[in-house]
């Protein structure tokens, strides 16, 4: 991890109130795995905008190791991604990085890899890292809440064997949440490792999910947090152990989790 | 080579950027963004005799030219720390300064008493000014109370065989009266300030920022009210006082100095920019060169009336 100051390559408009932001980068691109983050220094453009105070983390989205460039993904919701959404390309930005611990790759029969509205952020380079290692077939579903959301599908299809579609007003696939046509695949009684990505509640019902099949799942938490680097003791979420329930930090020791260690 | 060097409580520093508790760990971490070498001291996260789990989440939240926080002290305790902490600051070049909290008179002298054993330790902070914990029977925080602070000061003193720093916090009708207090009761040196208690509250769900509901403001938003205080403190009493308080670049850490500090310490501004403490530093010496300063003490409380 470190930090640097990084080229932007494009910042582009993709949907409605999404990013994709590139960045060029060696040192990231080389480093960087699926479910690690960046802590992002969001710079003020003007003198009437009201720059965030702290950085802001975001999910490494693509890792281009032959262009030295990774990309993020993120969605306008207040005034630092709003800021980020005003940088162009050639400006440069402060980037922390790559920040905790990522997914975990191994070879399973099927990866059912569950995503909850910008949740699809980190999830995008996990499907590209599973595709590559060739570890197994892959099941994609997108829930979001409406038609805005779902972003990147044409490349996705590329890449999963698989992809379920869900919104909130059913602007696009089916009108539901995406726990519900992931249970029904995971009735089916698969050897399969789960990865999932989104709300809060969401991932609340993928580990019961994972649990009532048994199937062992990863989620990629979320916490405000200040230092990114696991100093401040900022981001806790308490985690079972050996030695009782302790707080450990979503920055540092995740922010990929196992879901039966999460207590909720 | 300049000189940097600064005394305090009979240690010589050797220049006075310090890292304050609970902004750097033990230095572990931000040693990969900077030379700790560099430091004039590490000042670890604070400790407690017993193991403390901190407050529930969300424990942070960003606010205009600040932050607020509300970690509640968390730490794994003074064994843990001497048996996992230790071993990493022996191997420092950097001196170590270890801050100790208690809920009680007994709590931080059992504490001093297990950390006068460990040499590398070249002094004690006591944090009796830590707005997110309970602290023991007393409303409010001991540094509030003047009695409360002479009581605690006191009890350390005596059991201590490292020099004591009491941080104090700015909570209070009039600070000068607490930093007598410190000097009293026997204090080597003053850190000051602590966090202002403050809260937030998001307007869409109508819930406070914190889960603690309130915490501590810190940044540069309360700079001009910690030099203020120090001015008033280094016109009250003759201990040595190390400034803290929303020192985001070397001139901040001039301003201190300035207003009477014999060192300062840098918090919040590690979590925006990790490499802070050895860029002010940097600053600060290209300041002492350019004004020909051979000692910190022809720049100290020197401020033209
Ligand atoms: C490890 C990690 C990875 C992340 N990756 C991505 C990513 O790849 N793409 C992406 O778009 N976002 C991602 N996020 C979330 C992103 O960091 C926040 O959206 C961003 O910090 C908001 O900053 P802001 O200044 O725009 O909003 P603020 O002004 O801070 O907040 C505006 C409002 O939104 C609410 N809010 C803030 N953060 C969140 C949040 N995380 N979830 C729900 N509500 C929130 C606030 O409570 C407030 O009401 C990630 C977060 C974490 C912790
Ligand atoms: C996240 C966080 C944790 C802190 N933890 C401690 C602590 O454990 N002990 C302590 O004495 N002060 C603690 N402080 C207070 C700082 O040491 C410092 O006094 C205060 O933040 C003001 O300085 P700053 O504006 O440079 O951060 C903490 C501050 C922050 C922001
Ligand atoms: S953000 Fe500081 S510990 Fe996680």
């Amino acid at each position: 991890m470190k930090k640097q100051i990084c080229k932007i390559i494009s910042n582009k408009k993709i949907s409605k109130d999404i990013f994709l932001l590139e960045l060029e980068n060696k040192y990231l691109a080389e480093k960087s795995k699926a479910g690690q983050f960046v802590h992002v220094l969001v710079p003020a453009q003007n003198a009437e905008d009201k720059a965030p105070f702290l950085r802001r983390p975001f999910g490494v989205n693509l890792v281009d190791k032959k262009k030295n460039k990774i990309s993020l993904l993120y969605k306008v919701i207040g005034s630092g991604t709003k800021l980020l959404s005003q940088t162009q390309k050639g400006d440069a930005l402060d980037v922390m990085g790559p920040l905790g611990n990522g997914f975990e790759i191994k070879k399973a029969k099927e990866h059912i890899i569950i995503s909850g509205g910008m949740g699809i952020a980190p999830l995008m380079q996990l499907v590209k890292e599973i595709k590559e290692k060739k570890a197994g077939k892959i099941h994609l579903y997108l829930g979001a809440k409406d038609k805005n959301e779902i972003v990147f599908v044409s490349y996705l299809k590329k890449l999963a064997d698989e992809i379920v579609i869900t919104t909130d007003d059913g602007s696009i696939g089916e009108k539901c949440l995406i726990t519900m046509p992931a249970e029904k695949l995971l009735k089916q009684n698969l050897s399969a490792k789960i990865y999932a990505c989104g709300p809060y509640p969401m991932l609340k019902c993928v580990a019961g999910l994972a649990k009532k099949y048994k199937i062992q799942a990863q989620l990629s938490l979320e916490e405000k947090m200040a230092c990114g680097v696991g100093v401040c003791l900022g981001c806790p979420i308490k985690i079972k152990t050996k030695q009782g329930d302790i707080y450990k930090m979503v920055c540092k020791d995740g922010p990929v989790f196992n879901a039966e260690d999460i207590i909720w | 080579m300049v000189n940097l060097s600064t005394k305090i409580a009979g240690i010589k520093f050797a220049n006075p950027i310090f890292t304050a508790s609970g902004c750097f760990g033990h230095g572990k971490t931000y040693g990969k963004f900077i030379n700790l070498d560099k430091l004039g001291a590490v000042v670890c996260k604070t400790i407690t005799l017993d193991a403390r789990q901190g407050n529930k989440p969300p424990r942070i939240a960003d606010t205009s030219g600040g932050m607020l926080n509300s970690i509640g002290l968390e730490n794994g305790g003074v064994d843990n720390f001497i048996k996992t902490v230790v071993p990493f600051l022996k191997k420092q070049k950097t001196k170590a300064i270890v801050s100790v909290a208690g809920n009680s008179e007994r709590e931080f002298t059992e504490a001093v008493k297990k950390l006068n054993k460990v040499k590398i330790i070249s002094a004690l902070e006591i944090n009796i000014s830590c707005p997110n914990v309970v602290h023991g029977k007393v409303k409010g925080l001991f540094s509030q109370c003047e009695n409360e602070t002479a009581k605690i000061i006191k009890a350390v003193k005596k059991v201590s065989k490292k020099p004591i720093i009491a941080k104090i916090s700015p909570n209070v009708t009039d600070i000068t009266i607490i930093a007598k207090a410190c000097e009293k009761a026997g204090a080597d040196a003053i850190c000051m300030i602590n966090t202002f208690q403050a809260m937030g509250v998001d307007i869409r769900t109508r819930k406070p920022l914190l889960g603690n509901i309130m915490g501590g403001l810190s940044g540069p938003a309360i700079k001009p009210i910690a030099l203020k205080m120090v001015w008033e403190v280094y016109n009250t009493v003759k201990i040595p006082i190390i400034g803290v308080g929303g020192i985001m670049d070397w001139e901040d850490a001039i301003e201190f100095i300035l207003c009477g500090a014999s060192a300062v310490q840098i918090g919040t501004a590690n979590f925006v920019n990790p490499t802070a403490c050895t860029d002010i530093l940097k600053g600060v010496e290209k300041y002492f060169k350019e004004n020909k300063i051979k000692n910190i003490n022809e720049l100290k409380g020197k401020i033209k009336l």
